[in-house]
Parts: C-alpha cells; structure tokens; sequence
C-alpha cells in the first residue's frame, strides 16, 4: 500500500514537472517572457532557434531554460540580457550576446544574483560587457559555456586611447559565492578571464582562459580553493592568487604570458597552499611571490621563462622541491642577502655539477641565485647589460667563489636528471 | 688610389684569413638555423659573436694586415703617391673584405633556410644584426690601424689593440654597473641611456636585444631605452655615435700616417 502511495505520489510530481513551455518566433507564445509568466517553478521552457530582443529577462521562478540549436538572445548593447533571482534555475544551449554597458553597473551576459543551486551549460557568450556574473550565491554550476568578450589585447598598446581596461568587464565573475564549480569553460578577451572575490570551497577545472586584457584569473580572498587542470594562455598580466588561504594548485598550464607587466602567476598573501604539477612555458615571471608563506610549491614544470621564480624577501617557510629549471633566463631571484625558503632535490638545467656515487644528486650544491640576477633586482637599471661580456664574466667568477649572493639559498641535492611527474 | 684599391682587394681575398673568416661565420650560421629554425634565437646567438669575435678579430686581423704590409707600404711611399690614399685603400682593403666575410657567412644561411623558416623571417632584426656587424668591423678595423700606425713594436701593437677590445667588451660596462650601483638613489635610466650611447659595441647589444622578445625582461629601464630607440631621433643618434666612432681613430690613425717617419 505504501508503495502504491508512493508510486501516485511520483507520477502526480512528475506529472507537474513535465510540463513544457515551447517558445518560438513563429509559436503561440513567442517571447520569453511570456513563457516565463505562464510558467510554474519546475516547469521546464524550451526556446526554438531564433532571434530573441526581449530587453531585461528577469527570472524569478526556479525553471529550466533550454535552448534548441542555439537561439541568439540579444541585449542590443542596452540592457543586461538575463538575470536570474531565484534558486534551482538550469540555463542551457542558449547564445547570450551584446548586453549593455554601464560605467556605475555590472551589467552583465547573465546575472544569478542570491541563488542557490543554478547551474548554466553549453551556452555561448559573446561580446558582453560582464560574462557570467555569479553573486552572493551558492552551489551554483558554471560548465562548458564558450565566453567570448569585445576586449582584444592590442587594446592594451593604446592604453590611453578610448579602449582602456576599465571598458571592458570580466569572463566569468563571482563575487561572495560559496561551494561553487567552474567546468570546461573557454573563456577570451574580456579584462579578467575568471573572477574570484570572497569565493569559498569551490572548484575551478578543465578550463581554458586566454587573451585577456588583464588576468587570466583573478582571485582574492578566496580561501579552500581548488583551480586543477586549467589553461592560462597569453593575458596581459597573467594570473593573480591574492589574500588567500589553503588553495590547491595543481596540474595548470601558465603560458606565453609575456610582456613588460606580465606574470606566470602572482602570489601575494598567499598562506598555507599547495602548487603541484603545474608548467610554467614562456612567461616573462613564472611565480612572483610577494608575501608568501608556508607554500608548498612541488613537482612543477618552469621552461623557457625569463624569470622562473622571483620571490621577495617577505616570504618564508616555503618549500621547492623536485621542481624542473629548464633553460630559464634567470631561474630564481631574490632581493634579500638571507634565505628564509628551502630548496632541495630541484632539477637546474644549467647545473655543471658531478655525481661520483651515482645517487642522482649532484655532489656540489647549486646556486640558483646569479649575481646578475641579484643586480637586476636591487638596481634594476643593470638590467640594460643583459647579454653583456662582463655580465658573463661576473656571473662566471661568482658561481666558482661565491661572494655576494645570498650564500644560504642553496640546493644542496640538485637532481642531476629531469625529474619526471608527467607520466 | 683605385689601382691601389684594386690590388689590396685582390692581396686579401688571397689571404687565408679572411676566407677562414668567412667560412666561420658560415658554418655558425648554417649549423644555427639547421637547430632551430627561428630566426630570432638564431640572432640572439650571433649577437654574442658581432659584439665579441667581430671586434676582436677585426682589431687582431687589422694590426696583423698593418704591420705585414709595413714593406709595401715604403715602397709606396717612396713613389709620388699621396699618403691619404695609401691609407685609406688600405683601410678599405681590409674593412671591405672583413665586412663581406662576415656578410656573406651570416647571410648565405639565412637566404638558404628562408623557405623553411617557422615564425616570422624579422628582416628588421636581421638587417640590424648585419649593420652592427658591419660598423663593428669599420670601428675595430680603423682602431688597429690606428695602434699599428702609433705603434712600431709588434708586441706593444697587438697589446694595445686587446686592452682596446677589453676595454669596449668588457670594462666599460664594469663602470656601467659600478655607475648604477653608486649612484643607486638617483633616477638613472637617462644617464646610462646616454654613457651606453657612448660605446658602440654597447649601442649594438642593446638595439639588437630591444627587437628580441627577451626585451620583455628589461622592464622599466628597457621601456625608456625602447622609447627613445623606436624613434628617428634614436636611431639616427645611434647611426651618428656609430658613424663618429668610425671617423675617430680613423682620422687620428691618418694623420698620425701622415706624419710618421717611416
């Protein structure tokens, strides 16, 4: 009898949720906000392929709104396309493009705005002033969506122009969210890529952010943090992780960020987090850690940087170990003549070190810090000697009697091969 | 002064040193872009070779040329041929063929590897590598028979001709660095912007690494150097100190030959 009961009781449940609302230029209801008005929470609408300018859609009921072969949803560059104020809203297969622009608003693609459980899929985001905006919400979803902004990084070089930073707005955006998940996004030319600000215990993975004006990502103040497996491709100044505690970085690719302004990765006030399996290629500064402390940083890749590590005197108690140095212009520097971080069990490309016992680490230690790179840091006009004669000399002397760079920072067992993690 | 010119082009280009020369920068070159394929690393490594070995062996082989041709030239001498252009078809003897050697060695590869390039072929950074290389071959050359003429001592020309080299390569940019580090409270982009002005192997380095995409480490002082290089004043200014550099021991080195009792 029971389970009569229950059995009436899903098919009356089900019976409410299959209802469908179908929206097409050509259909009965032919708005989205009309089948919004029809609609109850848990009601399901489905949008046809076309052309939809609706102004503001407000979503205020918990429904589903999908999207079949993509229909355009069109801000007309005045209002913010959709924003969504209740719990439990899924968005799917839409095209969500050219929302308003506002110098006092953030005004956004789509906005969730005190939310809890949403989650917005497969939808493409073009040309909008903010992408993807998440605020004060929770649980929320962000996967596999395509964010493409107006921003182009030439704008950059005519920074005083009228395209400047400030015109443009971020990828993905969240703001004092909690337990959120950011997926398979493919984020490009917007000012910050993806935007983290007061975030706790999310995910950020499997995304692709490249092109941006400013930050691939940016994040502040978001503490217990997981970013695994992303791309951060050619911004204009990298990615920044500031004022945060206990992030998980692992297995990210930080490349071709090169520039004047431009880092792999900037650490600053960055406690107690973990750096694993992540490669640095090409990158003016791989980390640049500014007040760091406690970080273990490990196993990670840094080729062909300009920079691979420039860490500052007020970080401490951090931890290098089986890292690969390979063909870095400087591998690390330092501003300070004390070491308060280990080093140990690093493979250095140019270490010219032996190994008589054949334990695979070198018999001398290794001194990552060259003098030219301690010159460079403390009077950074001697940077205009690089590939100077002397400069060789110098550093030649220094590495065979070690005078002037600080004689505690040192690899006492540098690896005399590739440590190899990647398999 | 043209039949002079004439028969120091053909005395040279019997010389094995030129062609030794030649075939070194070849082989570097060819042996480069076979690696790597990109232009711009090719470039980075060369320039290493234009501020270092071009100088170096452009004094070393213009002294040795000097002082070789120290019978010929009392033989010249004793004809009614002016002194100045015994001088400069020497000095054009020696200057043109060392250039060509350098020239063709650094651009044969790179005419024979342009299909295959990856990237882009950066003829800007290459054109400005060659001149460099060029005007270091005209300022070193001019320099050694400038040491040569002042000198008649082997031993003291060929002394004097490597405290030259060691001074433009290697301590001048000591003082840069002693400069920048005593005087470490001022503003100093500008003046060292202006004392690397002052040397040319310096002005070659620095306007070679301004167009190679290391130039992205230099920073601040790299954006100030960049700003002033990138304009016509700049460049003329480096062209000028480069042109100046060229005239100065010449002149002096000519009229010290027009003087000297052979």
């Amino acid at each position: 009898m029971k389970r009569l009961f229950l059995l009436l009781f899903l098919l009356y449940t089900a019976g409410l949720e299959a209802k469908t609302i179908t929206v097409c230029p050509d259909c009965p209801i032919n708005s989205i906000k009309k089948a919004l008005e029809q609609a109850e929470d848990g009601d399901t609408i489905l949008i046809k392929k076309g052309l939809y300018r609706e102004g503001n859609i407000l979503v205020k009921k918990s429904v589903k709104l999908i999207g079949e072969g993509y229909p355009v949803i069109d801000g007309e560059k005045k209002h913010e396309v959709i924003t969504v104020k209740a719990n439990g809203v899924l968005v799917k297969g839409l095209v969500i493009q050219n929302s308003g622009k506002s110098d006092i608003e953030d005004i956004a693609g789509i906005k969730f705005f005190r939310t809890k459980n949403c989650r917005i899929e497969d939808c493409i985001l073009k040309n909008n002033f903010w992408g993807i905006y998440f605020a004060a919400s929770k649980n929320g979803i962000i996967k596999n969506n395509k964010v493409i902004g107006p921003a182009k990084l030439s704008y950059l070089k005519s920074a005083f122009g009228t395209q400047i930073e400030t015109n443009f707005g971020n990828g993905i955006h969240l703001w004092h969210c909690k337990d959120m998940l950011v997926e398979g996004n493919h984020v490009k030319n917007h000012r910050d890529g993806i935007y983290f600000e007061f975030v706790k215990n999310s995910t950020i993975i499997n995304n692709l952010s490249e092109e941006n004006l400013r930050y691939g990502l940016h994040f502040m103040f978001s503490h217990r943090d997981n970013y695994i497996n992303n791309t951060f491709r050619k911004n204009g100044a990298g990615v920044a992780v500031m004022y945060t505690k206990y992030v998980y970085m692992a297995n990210n690719r930080f490349e071709y960020n090169w520039g004047a302004a431009s880092y792999g990765i900037l650490l600053k006030e960055i406690y107690d987090s973990y750096m694993f399996h992540n490669v640095f290629y090409k990158n003016t500064t791989g980390i640049f850690a500014d007040n760091t402390n406690r970080t273990i940083i490990e196993e990670n890749d840094f080729i062909e940087n300009g920079w691979a590590v420039r860490i500052w005197a007020n970080s401490q108690n951090n931890l290098f170990k089986h890292n690969n140095f390979i063909a870095n212009t400087f591998n690390v520097v330092t501003n300070s003549f004390q070491n308060p971080n280990t080093y140990t069990e690093n493979y250095w490309s140019d270490y010219k070190g032996f190994d008589l016992n054949r334990d695979g680490y070198g018999d001398v230690p290794y001194r990552p810090v060259s003098l030219f790179g301690y010159f460079t840091e403390n009077y950074p006009q001697s940077i205009i000697l690089t590939r100077s004669f002397f400069i060789y000399v110098l550093d030649l002397t220094e590495r065979i009697f070690p005078m002037l760079i600080p004689s505690k920072l040192v690899d006492e067992k540098p690896l005399m091969r590739k440590y190899e993690w990647s398999k | 002064m043209l039949k002079l010119l004439k028969y120091e082009f053909y005395n040279m280009f019997r010389n094995k040193w030129i062609l030794f020369y030649f075939l070194f920068f070849l082989i570097l070159t060819s042996s480069l872009f076979y690696f790597t394929k990109e232009p711009a690393k090719v470039v980075a490594t060369l320039l290493q070779m234009v501020i270092l070995v071009v100088p170096l062996i452009s004094l070393i082989l213009g002294t040795i040329f000097m002082y070789d041709s120290r019978n010929f030239i009392e033989l010249l001498l004793s004809q009614p041929i002016n002194r100045k252009s015994i001088y400069f078809a020497k000095y054009l003897g020696a200057t043109v063929s060392l250039s060509a050697g350098f020239l063709l060695g650094v651009l044969l590869p790179y005419l024979f590897f342009l299909r295959q390039i990856e990237g882009s072929a950066e003829y800007f950074l290459y054109a400005s590598l060659i001149v460099s290389g060029v005007f270091m071959t005209f300022i070193f050359t001019a320099f050694a028979f400038l040491i040569a003429t002042f000198f008649e001592d082997r031993v003291k020309g060929f002394g004097a001709s490597i405290l030259v080299w060691l001074y433009f390569t290697l301590i001048y940019d000591g003082i840069i660095l002693f400069i920048i580090i005593y005087f470490q409270q001022y503003p100093l982009e500008k003046p060292v912007l202006v004392l690397s002005m002052l040397n040319p192997v310096d002005i070659a380095r620095i306007f070679v690494i301004l167009q190679l995409d290391i130039s992205a480490l230099l920073g601040y002082t790299g954006t100030i150097f960049k700003k002033f290089f990138d304009t016509w004043l700049g460049m003329a200014t480096s062209f000028g100190v480069m042109v100046v550099w060229t005239v100065l021991p010449l002149t002096l080195g000519l009229w010290k030959f027009k003087k000297k009792d052979f």
